[in-house]
């Protein structure tokens, strides 16, 4: 069977290693006998290696002082004679699950944008065995689930689908410290530990129109999950108009539902479900508004092709290029969420 | 990767052993700060952000779950630092992703200023160097990590997989693009400094316009 672009890409960088296999790298030389698109991409993959890359190798600033590795133990040192040691940041609040406690392990820059990802199939089983009681405090909305539309989950507040009982919002209050002296996990990596892949990183380093896509990197969500129609959030926004995409994060899979704030509140709550592992548990962050540089809204797009959302999000040339890495499996969209500008 | 004694050692920074911490920051130095390095492309930035890294680790140690290893661990802090800095210091210029294939002529291989013979020699180099340090600068995050990773870190495309919790086949890809872009912002870069010769050194100008036509 004859390569495609991107299976012989994915191909390019053993072929140059020599690792591929005879039978692949047969299959490969007579792709590229015939596509000179990716015969420049080897051309310039080669360049790289064998012209560009050794000037950094050889570099002398490329290898670490001598003393580096002791300058960095007497800042330590210094850390601990003025009181300060690795339990002070102990400041992690559980977090609650709907099957255990789990350690906090996500504290994102304080740029950072959030978003939540959880399964529906995750959100609807454990919302209603375990978060029965609609939110009280109007800091999340939640698109998407069966169970919120079943158990009539509406508030006053704008909270729709995803409650949270009073018992974790009091614990959310005091869930996150967002100081210097947290590890740094930005939203890539929050994104990687729930087994999504992301395509773009920190939403702080987009510039307005980038793309930023997202897919599951396996599917650990059941075929039984479905999609359904939902409750427009309150505040949802035309995406055509007013606030305009500093950012655009699309989810792509039917087992995808996306809980954000449409109207920023003085805090805002982030949460996603996460489902592997036979385990599904849920994380929790908080961060300050006079961090958040951005505005936050849900589109919910019509259920048609993926493909086809994605253009019309993005316009054609970025869908091209998005769509390039993307493998669509036909599943129909449920939602895009877009990250949108600054409060500014 | 994890040898056992460094495993004794991680125990006991786990536990709070601060002198077994510090014998990590030993062996860990020289690898984190060439993750820095290719990353910031500067020594007293990748220096500082090293620094962070373990200052980081440090403080979440007492957190590390041996589900994952402490190099996959300690890279990650390590990268998440590298596009922290990045960041706060606005030295990167993020490309969108419907810009990496602007170039009009991508058949302009990359010159290298080694083959010029004379006294600049050291300087062009210096000059090349910076060109390819500031060509990687520009690339977006999640190309940069696994380009860095892979071709100045030499690591595998399994421990990849591991740090990034990516699939094989995506770290290939991502690979092959990150290269692919950087090559082109680099021949870009070349073309606009040939082309900042030809009007400013006529002399020059004449002298190298047989070997880069192409220059614009």
């Amino acid at each position: 069977m004859r390569l495609n672009c991107d299976q012989a890409r994915e191909m390019l960088a053993e072929y140059l290693d020599n690792s591929l296999l005879p039978e692949d790298r047969q299959r490969l030389q007579l792709h590229l006998d015939h596509c000179e698109s990716c015969r420049t991409d080897l051309e310039l993959q080669q360049a790289w290696l064998q012209e560009a890359r050794p000037l950094i190798l050889k570099d002398p600033d490329f290898q670490s002082a001598a003393d580096l590795s002791q300058r960095i133990r007497a800042s330590l040192d210094r850390m601990n004679d003025s009181g300060e040691n690795h339990s002070s940041v102990s400041k992690e609040t559980p977090v609650y699950s709907g099957r255990r406690i789990w350690p906090r392990r996500l504290v994102l820059t304080a740029a950072a944008m959030l978003v939540l990802f959880f399964g529906v199939y995750a959100f609807s089983e454990l919302y209603q065995n375990t978060m029965g009681r609609p939110s009280k405090t109007g800091s999340i909305i939640a698109m998407g689930a069966d169970s919120a539309q079943e158990d009539g989950a509406e508030e006053p507040g704008g909270v729709k689908g995803l409650g949270m009982d009073d018992e974790l919002a009091s614990q959310t209050d005091s869930m996150v410290d967002l100081g210097d002296d947290q590890p740094v996990i930005r939203t890539e990596s929050l994104l990687q530990d729930t087994g999504w892949t992301v395509y773009q990183g920190s939403l702080a380093d987009l510039p307005i129109g980038s793309g930023l896509f997202v897919r599951p990197s396996s599917d650990p969500i059941s075929e039984e999950t479905s999609a359904t129609e939902t409750s427009e959030p309150r505040d949802s926004a035309d995406p055509q108009t007013g606030t305009v995409l500093a950012a655009e994060l699309l989810t792509s899979a039917r087992d995808i539902r996306v809980l954000v704030r449409p109207d920023p509140p003085e805090t805002l709550i982030y949460s996603f479900w996460q489902n592997g592992d036979g385990d599904a548990f849920w994380q929790q962050v908080q961060i300050e508004r006079n961090d958040w540089p951005y505005h936050t809204q849900i589109v919910r797009m019509p259920a048609r092709g993926e493909a086809d959302n994605i253009r019309e999000l993005l316009g054609p040339d970025l869908a091209a290029e998005v769509l390039r890495d993307v493998e669509l499996d036909n599943s129909e969209i449920i939602q895009i969420l877009i990250g949108a500008s600054d409060f500014d | 990767m994890q040898a056992s004694g460094e495993k004794q050692l991680l125990k006991k920074a786990v536990g709070g052993d601060q002198a077994a911490f510090g014998e990590l920051v030993e062996l860990y130095t020289p690898r984190i700060y060439s993750v820095c390095f290719g990353f910031l492309g500067h020594r007293q930035d990748a220096e500082d952000c090293t620094q962070e890294t373990f200052i980081k680790a440090y403080r979440a140690i007492s957190r590390f779950s041996f589900r994952a290893s402490f190099y996959t661990w300690i890279y990650r802090i390590a990268i998440n630092a590298c596009h922290d800095y990045r960041r706060r210091h606005h030295k990167v210029t993020v490309q969108s992703l419907d810009r990496e294939m602007e170039l009009d002529d991508s058949s302009v291989p990359f010159q290298l200023a080694d083959d010029q013979p004379g006294p600049l020699d050291l300087a062009e180099l210096e000059e090349t160097r910076r060109m390819v340090r500031e060509a990687i600068a520009t690339l977006p995050n999640y190309l940069a990590e696994i380009l860095i990773m892979r071709d100045l870190q030499q690591m595998s495309y399994q421990e990849l997989s591991d740090i990034f919790d990516l699939k094989a086949g995506t770290v290939k890809s991502r690979l092959a693009r990150a290269r692919q872009q950087l090559m082109l912002e680099l021949r870009r870069r070349e073309q606009d400094a040939a082309g900042q010769r030809l009007n400013t050194d006529p002399i020059s100008d004449q002298a190298q316009r047989g070997g880069e036509d192409h220059a614009t």
